[in-house]
């Protein structure tokens, strides 16, 4: 339904509010968490939306921990379908992220999956099969995300791998939270260096993560986000580390990095004590062209936001009003997304805390989702119409358009219940568009606002799919698209349609 | 003459007492110092000079009084008391243990050993400060105390148990205070907050609950709650450095720095030993461009807290003491990467 038909049936149920509506998927990400509260079982919950088929449906895929993977096929009208043993995909391996990407070019997205002993890679072979490839050496660390970057801009997709701790079950300690046992503080295990694979063509993977120089730092590693910061046109990359320093791996081009998070200013928050960095977002939330960056921590550590000032980043979480509103939570999943279609990217939280629910703090460590309204002047407001949701233990949320009527609605994973599929009522009079260019390194112009094609989104997550603008009460918008490679391609075009952009 | 000058000390004497029973301590203080100077050896007075300091808030003062008394009677007795429970007061809790001990002798009442337990806890003799908690028996202090010093010993399930019994108590304000003490000391800020909510519901004329209550909601990020409480407690607080130091950094994060500034000036102006306000001061200045005026706030603050070393790396940088800026930040690195391992 378009903007102008909701508008009209507005006369009709005026005041009448739609609430929005969690439906469960057929998914149910399980943990495997035992009384001896080992830490995997803390970590799951990161997936995929893209379209595997090429029907224009965005679809799911969910890597599991103590169960199988699921490929849920988008029937259309919020309907799924499993089709997990038909793509190949039945598989059980204790994992926590998936990334898709495109890697062979071949027109059919492909599928990355961090596990906890190995990085998997599943090649779309175009007929709603996968097969798994053995291309990728992750050296038995702990992965719990990937980002597709194309690292020289040579038109293929690199592989950045996000590990996490040195974790080995033989040395597991036993932790007490309150008298409970419960999962460890992340400083009883040791770091681990990154992974970046370089790909050569024809399923065959380099691993450079020492000549590129991001294995000299070792971290904690929970989530990237990737974009060109600094705007020299190469693709950057930002890691939260799970209570240590973030990681910015700035691209010095011919597949060379250098960690400049100090640099930037964007290693710590501002008052200098690092957060239990989780999922990050980078995207243009104040419409100044340049991607900005938020990411989840725990509860007392605020969700620390960054603006980019062109030379580097300024924290804004206490003006912004993050730090109010978000200092007594805990998040993973999180994304920038345009709820209300006014043309302000606001800020959506999949939250819990990393304790179990059986743990020191009990129930208390489910909590609901939030979303942040972004009230334009550079500060933010509590969404509302979230307040019935249900407390659980979220873990992943991507955003996306999945029923199509131009309104982004929301998946959140969960441990150990279904997955839900957040629709959203819009009840917003705004307008919108989307930008259909699905390769990575691309930046979208619309009207004032910018998007980044980017793979990975929030906690371990993925988005492949259409870039949704809302645009107010626009009803015919510029849009300008930056491909990689110098090829723009500018345009005016009515709004509420999507537009395709081919490569 | 004689005569006279009894008289005269009778009548002092009994201002003196008037005064305290008056809340009137500055004029006792005032009393009492002429007494003593007529009759330094007269321990009594000085057993009296000392409760007038203390009352008016004056330890250390009142600390050296009292010392001299118990000199004069070294014998158990309510001048260890009162030496133990000011040494508390100036947070020097090992130097409390052996007076509160003496007086302990003197008299095991419930406060004695409230306030040694408290001594033991705040000296880290956990085993002996639950002993002496738990002699209190199913109290609100003495179920607080034992399960906090249990906690520390790492008891957990004696301090699970004392912690349970605690909620358990019939609600009061003083409970509430305490369980919430609890919850601050777990870092659970936030039902700390709620705590002192019950606590001030119960009794809302108490302000100094509501000062606890504007710190809880402060310490847990809840700025705007927080200024709220702060603005209607500044008539009674406004001379107080630590009620300055948190309230300015609340309109610093919720209104900006400009807003916050002058209180946190106020406070480590009257406070400069007060370490956590000069590292908040010093980063308002930073932000706001007073880069150079930051820099002695924050090394004064780095001392006791690495994180501050991050915006005092970030002052260096940007007056151009790059050298320094890259030895405070690689000491930083170090320090938090230590702290966080």
């Amino acid at each position: 339904m378009n903007a102008d038909a909701r508008r009209f049936l507005g006369w009709f149920f005026c005041f009448a509010t739609v609430p929005w509506e969690m439906r469960p998927l057929p998914f149910t990400l399980l943990n495997g968490e035992t009384a001896k509260k080992q830490l995997p079982a803390s970590v799951p919950g990161g997936f995929a939306v893209f379209d595997y088929d090429n029907d224009g449906k965005l679809d799911l895929f969910f890597p599991n921990g103590a169960g199988s993977h699921a490929l849920l096929r988008n029937k259309g009208e919020l309907q799924f379908e499993d089709v997990t043993e038909r793509a190949g995909l039945h598989e059980s391996e204790f994992a926590f992220g998936a990334t898709a990407g495109d890697f062979d070019k071949d027109g059919f997205v492909d599928l990355v999956v961090s596990g906890l002993k190995r990085v998997l890679l599943y090649r779309n072979r175009g007929d709603g099969t996968f097969d798994r490839l053995d291309a990728i050496d992750n050296h038995g660390r702990w992965s719990v995300a990937s980002s597709w970057v194309d690292i020289e801009n040579d038109g293929d997709l690199d592989l950045f791998v996000v590990n996490y701790v040195d974790w080995r079950p033989e040395k597991e300690r036993e932790c007490l939270v309150n008298g409970k046992p419960d999962f460890c503080h992340p400083r009883f295990y040791g770091p681990t260096p990154n992974a970046l694979f370089r790909n050569d063509g024809g399923g065959k993977f380099i691993d450079i993560s020492d000549s590129s120089g991001i294995s000299k730092h070792r971290g904690k590693g929970m989530s990237a986000a990737t974009a060109d910061f600094n705007g020299d046109g190469l693709t950057d990359i930002f890691v939260t580390n799970d209570r240590s320093f973030a990681f910015y791996f700035r691209n010095l081009g011919a597949g060379r990095f250098e960690e400049a998070a100090f640099d930037v200013g964007i290693a710590a928050p501002e008052d200098g004590k690092p957060v239990s960095g989780m999922g990050v977002d980078a995207q243009d939330f104040d419409n100044d062209g340049r991607p900005d960056i938020v990411y989840t921590a725990l509860r007392d550590e605020t969700f620390p936001l960054y603006r980019n000032t062109g030379k580097g980043f300024a924290e804004v979480t206490s003006p912004s009003r993050m730090s109010v509103l978000t200092r007594s939570m805990s998040g993973w999943g999180m994304a920038f997304a345009d709820v209300d279609n006014d043309g302000w990217k606001d800020i959506v939280a999949a939250r819990s805390d990393a304790l179990s629910p059986t743990g020191g703090r009990g129930s208390a460590a489910m909590e609901p989702p939030s979303w942040f309204r972004n009230s334009r002047k550079g500060s933010f407001t509590a969404g509302t119409g979230w307040d019935a949701l249900p407390r659980a233990m979220y873990r992943g949320v991507v955003a996306a358009d999945f029923d199509e009527d131009g309104c982004v609605d929301f998946v959140f994973t969960a441990l150990n219940t279904a997955a839900q599929i957040l629709r959203n009522p819009c009840e917003s009079t705004g307008n919108w568009l989307k930008v259909d260019a699905r390769v990575p390194g691309t930046r979208v112009r619309v009207g004032q606002q910018w998007r980044y094609v980017t793979t990975s989104t929030g906690y371990a997550s993925s988005y492949l799919g259409p870039l949704h603008f809302g645009v107010g009460s626009a009803k015919e918008i510029e849009v300008e698209v930056f491909l990689p490679g110098d090829v723009v391609r500018k345009m005016v075009t009515p709004t509420n349609r999507t537009i395709k952009i081919e490569p | 003459m004689i005569f006279a000058l009894l008289l005269f000390f009778q009548s002092l004497s009994e201002q003196g007492a008037r005064a305290m029973k008056e809340n009137r301590f500055t004029d006792a203080e005032r009393i009492y110092r002429q007494l003593v100077k007529e009759e330094p050896n007269e321990p009594r007075l000085r057993m009296n000079l000392g409760l007038a300091l203390f009352s008016a808030a004056k330890y250390p003062e009142a600390s050296i009084e009292f010392e001299k008394f118990l000199k004069a009677v070294p014998a158990p007795g309510p001048g260890h008391f009162m030496l133990g429970v000011s040494r508390l007061k100036l947070r020097k809790p090992c130097e409390a243990i052996s007076a509160l001990e003496s007086a302990r002798k003197w008299q095991a009442s419930s406060q004695v050993v409230l306030e040694l337990g408290d001594a033991y806890f705040g000296c880290k003799r956990y085993a002996q400060a639950a002993a002496a908690f738990e002699a209190l028996g199913d109290t609100p202090k003495g179920l607080q105390g034992a399960g906090l010093s249990y906690a520390r010993l790492g008891k957990q399930q004696e301090a699970s148990d004392a912690f349970a019994k605690l909620e358990k108590l019939p609600p009061s304000a003083e409970l509430h205070e305490l369980l919430a003490e609890v919850r601050t000391l777990e870092n659970r800020h936030g039902d700390a907050v709620k705590e002192l909510e019950e606590a001030v519901r119960l009794a809302p004329k108490d302000e100094r609950l509501r000062r606890l209550y504007a710190r809880a909601l402060w310490r847990a990020g809840q700025y705007e709650e927080a200024r709220k409480v702060y603005a209607s407690l500044v008539a009674r607080w406004s001379n107080d450095p630590e009620f300055n130091y948190e309230y300015g950094d609340t309109l610093v994060r919720i209104e900006g720095v400009e807003a916050g500034l002058p209180l946190l000036e106020k406070a480590v102006k009257a406070a400069p030993e007060l370490i956590a306000a000069r590292g908040a001061l010093g980063k308002a200045l930073l932000q706001i461009g007073r880069t150079k005026e930051s820099i002695p706030h924050l090394d004064a603050a780095a001392q006791q807290d690495a994180t501050v070393l991050l915006p005092l790396s970030r002052a260096y940088k940007a007056i151009g003491r790059l050298q320094e800026a890259a030895r405070i930040e690689a000491e930083y690195k170090q320090r938090v990467s230590e702290s966080q391992n």
